[in-house]
C-alpha cells in the first residue's frame, strides 16, 4: 500500500497558513484568523478563565475545529507536526487572556511542552502572572502505567478538551478549571492503530516505515511503530484485543460508565469505523461497562493515515455534567448529530 | 570578533543547513516526522531575513536574533532547543565588552547548559546533546592549548562530527524518537547532525578568515 503523495495544495509550504485562511473564511461565524491565531469571532465575556492550546497542523480538526463557545479560546497552530514557537503560544496566552487567567493545555510531546515552558516563562518575564499549564496524555502504548506521566497525547484528550472547555465558559476558576483537566486526563486512556503511513506534504518523507502493510497497534500520531498484527486478525478481534487493553489499563469494571471515543485518523471509512465501532461495544458489554456516551468521526487525524484510536474516559456525575454542556466549534457542537444517551 | 564575523557565521550556517536539508529530513523520518531539515533550513532563512533587515548590534545580537528566528519561525522540540542555544550563546557574548574565542567558547557551554536543562536531557539519550557536549568540551580544550579561534572551533566541529557519528550506536531515551521502539537504531540523530553542520559551516568560514 503505497501512501499518496499526490496532494491539492498549492505550495506545500504555505499549505497550513492557506488552510487556515480558507478554514476561518468557511466558519466566519464561529472562528476568526488574528496573526497565525485562531480565535473565537465571539470572545468569552470578561472575567472568565481563558483555555489556549497549541499543536502541530496536520491533525485537523484538531485543533482548529475547537476553538469555540464552550471550547478553546485560543489555538496556537504550528507547522506540519512541529508544536508552535514560544513566541506563538505567547501571543495565544495573551489573546485568550480575559481577566480571570489562563489555562495553557498541552499534549504531551517533546516539542510541545518545551516551547510552552519557554513560552511561560517569556509570560512571566513580560509581568502576566495566573498562567497554568497542565500537560496531557492518554496513550497507553507508549509507555507503562508506572511511568504515565512519560505517555503521549493522543486523541482521547478530546474528553479534556471538553470538560474543561465547558468549565471555562461557566466561570469555573482558574484552579478549578486546573483540576478538571487533570481528573479527565487521569480517567483517560487510548490507544491506536493503522496500517501504511501518511507522506509528510512538505518534505516528502514517509513516515515509518512506507513498505508495511500490516495492522499495527500502539503507533503515534507521527507514525511512530508499533505491535504488527497478522492480515487474518479481523476488525473484531482488533477491536476487542485494544478496548481489553484500555480496560485493564484503567481498571475499569462491571458497571463502570464511559465515554467512548473512536477516533477516524484520516482515511478510514464510515464503514470500517462503524464495523469497529460494533466491536468496541460488544467488548465493553462482555466486560459490564456501560457506553454512556459516544462519539464517533475525525476528531484528531494525522493527515490521511489509514488508522484509528480508540478512547475511553471513566465517567462520573460531573464529568458526564460538563460534557454534555452546549459547545459550538467548527468542527465540533453540542448537542450533536453523534450525542447519544 | 564583531557582528560581521557573527552575521558570517550565522550566514555559512544557513547555507550549508539548507543545502543538505533533504539529507537530514531523511534521517528525521525514520524515528521522527521527516520534517527536521525542513525546519532548520526554514529557520536559518528566517534568522539571515531578519539579519539583513536589522540595524548593525553587537555580536551577542546577531546569536539572540538568529535563537528568536528558531523560536518564532519553526517550534518543534529542535525549534526550542536550537533557539534556546543561539540565544544563550549571544546572551553570554553580550556580557563581554570585546567577545574573543574564551567568550565564545563559554558562550558554546552556555547554551549546551540551556539544552540540556530546557530538553531535559543529558549525554548518551541521542539526542543534539550527543553532538554538542563534546564540541563544547573539546573547544575548551584547544582553547586551553593555545589554538586560535579558527583552531577552537575547527575542533568542535571533528568533536560534533565523532559525536554525532556515535549517535548511530545509541538507543534513543529522549525526545519524540524514544517512543519509535528501535527504528532509528543504527542511523544518526538528525539534531546531532545539524549540530555538526553548523560547527563545520563555522569551521570553514573561520579557515579562510582567521589568521592561524
Amino acid at each position: 500500500m503505497s501512501p499518496r503523495t499526490r496532494r491539492f495544495l498549492n505550495r506545500p509550504d504555505q499549505a497550513v497558513r492557506e488552510m487556515l485562511e480558507g478554514y476561518a473564511a468557511a466558519h466566519s461565524g464561529i472562528i476568526r484568523l488574528s496573526g497565525g491565531l485562531v480565535v473565537r469571532a465571539d470572545p468569552k465575556p470578561p472575567g472568565r478563565v481563558g483555555v489556549v492550546i497549541g499543536n502541530g497542523s496536520g491533525h485537523e480538526p484538531a485543533m482548529i475545529g475547537w476553538v469555540g463557545e464552550g471550547l478553546f479560546d485560543v489555538n496556537v497552530p504550528g507547522p506540519i507536526f512541529s508544536s508552535p514557537g514560544p513566541a506563538a503560544i505567547l501571543e495565544g496566552i495573551k489573546a485568550a487572556d480575559r481577566g480571570a487567567g489562563v489555562l495553557l493545555l498541552v499534549s504531551s510531546h517533546a516539542g510541545d511542552i518545551m516551547n510552552a515552558d519557554l513560552a511561560i516563562a517569556g509570560a512571566e518575564d513580560e509581568g502576566i502572572g495566573n498562567v497554568e499549564m497542565v500537560v496531557l496524555y492518554d496513550d497507553i502504548a507508549s509507555a507503562p502505567r508506572d511511568r504515565s506521566a512519560d505517555r503521549r497525547g493522543g486523541a482521547g484528550l478530546f474528553f479534556v478538551w471538553k470538560t474543561v472547555g465547558a468549565a471555562a465558559e461557566r466561570g469555573a476558576s482558574l484552579r478549578s478549571c486546573s483540576r478538571i483537566a487533570t481528573k479527565t486526563r487521569d480517567r483517560t486512556r487510548s490507544l491506536s492503530a493503522a496500517v501504511g503511513t501518511v507522506v509528510h506534504p512538505v518534505s516528502g518523507q514517509p513516515l515509518g516505515d512506507p513498505e508495511n502493510t500490516t495492522v499495527t497497534v500502539g503507533l503515534g500520531v507521527h507514525g511512530e511503530p508499533g505491535t504488527r498484527l497478522g492480515a487474518e486478525v479481523t476488525a473484531g478481534e482488533i477491536s476487542k484485543m485494544m478496548i481489553e487493553r484500555l480496560v485493564d489499563d484503567a481498571d475499569l469494571g462491571a458497571g463502570d460508565r464511559v465515554g467512548l471515543l473512536l477516533n477516524n485518523a484520516g482515511s478510514l471509512t464510515l464503514m470500517e469505523l462503524s464495523v469497529l465501532y460494533r466491536g468496541a461495544r460488544a467488548a465493553l458489554e462482555g466486560r459490564g461497562i456501560v457506553t454512556a456516551r459516544s462519539w464517533v468521526g475525525s476528531y484528531a487525524t494525522t493527515l490521511d493515515m489509514a488508522g484509528f484510536s480508540f478512547a475511553l474516559c471513566r465517567m462520573d456525575g460531573e464529568l458526564l455534567d460538563l460534557y454534555d454542556a452546549p459547545a459550538r466549534g467548527a468542527a465540533f457542537t453540542m448537542p450533536g448529530s453523534f450525542w447519544q444517551g | 570578533m564583531d557582528q560581521h564575523l557573527a552575521r558570517q557565521l550565522v550566514s555559512a550556517a544557513a547555507r550549508l543547513i539548507i543545502s543538505r536539508q533533504d539529507e537530514l529530513s531523511r534521517l528525521d523520518a525514520i524515528a521522527g516526522d521527516g520534517d527536521h531539515g525542513v525546519n532548520m533550513a526554514s529557520a536559518l532563512a528566517e534568522a539571515v531575513h531578519r539579519l539583513e533587515r536589522s540595524a548593525p548590534g553587537t555580536l551577542g545580537t546577531v546569536f539572540r536574533t538568529t535563537g528568536q528566528a528558531f523560536h518564532s519561525s519553526v517550534g518543534g522540540a529542535a525549534g526550542a532547543l536550537f533557539g534556546a542555544f543561539f540565544g544563550a550563546l549571544g546572551t553570554r557574548l553580550d556580557r563581554a565588552e570585546h567577545p574573543d574565542a574564551t567568550d565564545l567558547v563559554q558562550g558554546i557551554g552556555k547554551g549546551l547548559a540551556r539544552v540540556i536543562r530546557i530538553g531535559r536531557t543529558e549525554r548518551g539519550q541521542k539526542t543534539m546533546v550527543d553532538a554538542l557536549g563534546p564540541a563544547a568540551e573539546s573547544a575548551a580544550a584547544a582553547l586551553e592549548s593555545g589554538e586560535d579561534l579558527g583552531g577552537v572551533i575547527g575542533a568542535a566541529a571533528r568533536a560534533a562530527r565523532a559525536g554525532a557519528a556515535a549517535t548511530a550506536g545509541m538507543k534513543a531515551s529522549a525526545g519524540r524518537a524514544r517512543y519509535a521502539h528501535g527504528a532509528g537504531e543504527g542511523t544518526e540523530d538528525p539534531g546531532a547532525c545539524t549540530v555538526a553542520l553548523i560547527f563545520e559551516a563555522w569551521a570553514e568560514e573561520l579557515d579562510g578568515k582567521v589568521q592561524r
